[in-house]
């Protein structure tokens, strides 16, 4: 992929010239006029890029800074994973669970598929409410 | 694709008023308006290297480039609270222009050339295709009030590590790359924290789509 790179008018000293026909006593001739074999096709919108560039900037440069972003005030404390850390995490990335987290999890969904039988959990739908509502009952069907 | 560096510029809409002394005793003394072209003051650019963080205030825009986004989320407060430190100093004038940029790097399993072929297939074939070298992609879109310019296509490792403000620690021998800027202008708006905050948001998330969208149609080609 290529990027052309833009030609600005700053970049390029541009000669001034004398010409009478105009009233002022020079004119500019822009980049193009100099130079055609510069110019080339970019959009409008592209001269106004977002961009870092500044005026002439005074330069420095320091290690680090303390800003108050939400990863200096939160820890993730896991036992199990201890590399695991609050940008990990808000960037999706869980890590894969240990042997025994896995055993752990067979286990409470063993004892929660007792307790749903046992119980006969079943979803309290609107229409199940409804229905129970307008006929006094409260068994569920 | 992995976001490898962020943008964000606010253009202001009159000078900041951080550099409007110079500006006051040229009108004092002249009874003139200093010329935009002739302000002599220096920007102020602060490069923060272990945050890969670059921060530049200058009387006509003010910018923050992160090299280092682990997450949208990061990227955002980072951005929220340095220009929320710059506002506590000197109020940051209103606004003309909101902007941010992100770039996006996929790691490409081809060659340089079957990449560019692939690239190539996005178009209809003609002789100019057929016979380009290198290809690249550009396309504006709108997003609500918002304007996006796009540009994405296949790169190799010198040409990317040229991209970055930050040369990122690891980067693929060939990729493709994709430039989402994402940018609203407006007409003398006040900067509130919530505005900002969401456009960042926003721009970042739309980015993501695309890059989300330019994946899925490499795969199809």
């Amino acid at each position: 992929m290529i990027v052309s790179q833009l030609t600005l008018h700053e970049e390029i000293n541009i000669r001034t010239v004398p010409d009478s026909i105009f009233s002022s006593p020079y004119v500019t001739l822009g980049l193009q006029a100099w130079v055609p074999e510069l110019y080339q096709w970019r959009p409008v919108e592209w001269l106004a890029a977002t961009s870092l560039d500044g005026q002439q900037p005074v330069v420095f440069e320091i290690d680090t800074i303390d800003l108050p972003i939400a990863t200096r005030r939160w820890k993730v404390g896991s036992p199990e994973h201890p590399e695991l850390t609050f940008d990990d995490l808000r960037a999706g990335k869980w890590p894969e669970p240990t042997e025994e987290e896995m055993k752990k999890r067979g286990k409470a969904l063993e004892l929660a598929q007792l307790v749903h039988d046992k119980l006969d959990i079943r979803p309290l739908t609107t229409t199940t409410i409804v229905r129970q509502l307008r006929e006094g009952k409260e068994d569920r069907d | 694709m992995n976001l490898l560096q962020v943008i964000v510029e606010l253009r202001h809409s009159t000078p900041l008023k951080l550099f409007s002394p110079y500006e006051e005793l040229f009108r004092s003394i002249t009874g003139k308006e200093l010329p935009a072209k002739q302000v002599p003051l220096p920007g102020f650019e602060l490069t923060v290297s272990e945050k890969r963080m670059q921060i530049v205030v200058d009387p006509r825009h003010t910018a923050i480039v992160l090299g280092d986004i682990p997450n949208i989320g990061y990227c955002t407060d980072n951005v929220m609270a340095v220009f929320k430190k710059i506002n506590d100093l000197v109020k940051l004038p209103s606004l003309s222009r909101l902007g941010a940029r992100s770039y996006w790097v996929g790691e490409s399993k081809l060659d340089f050339d079957e990449l560019v072929a692939a690239y190539k297939k996005m178009y209809r074939p003609t002789n100019i295709i057929e016979e380009s070298i290198d290809v690249g992609f550009s396309f504006v879109f709108t997003c609500g009030e918002c304007k996006v310019n796009i540009a994405f296509g296949p790169m190799e490792l010198s040409q990317l590590e040229s991209m970055f403000v930050f040369k990122p620690p690891k980067l693929p021998g060939v990729a493709n790359f994709l430039d989402v800027d994402y940018y609203l202008k407006i007409e003398q708006k006040e900067l509130t924290e919530r505005m900002l905050r969401d456009f960042v948001i926003s721009g970042l998330d739309y980015a993501k789509g695309q890059s989300t969208k330019l994946m899925g149609l490499l795969k199809e080609e």
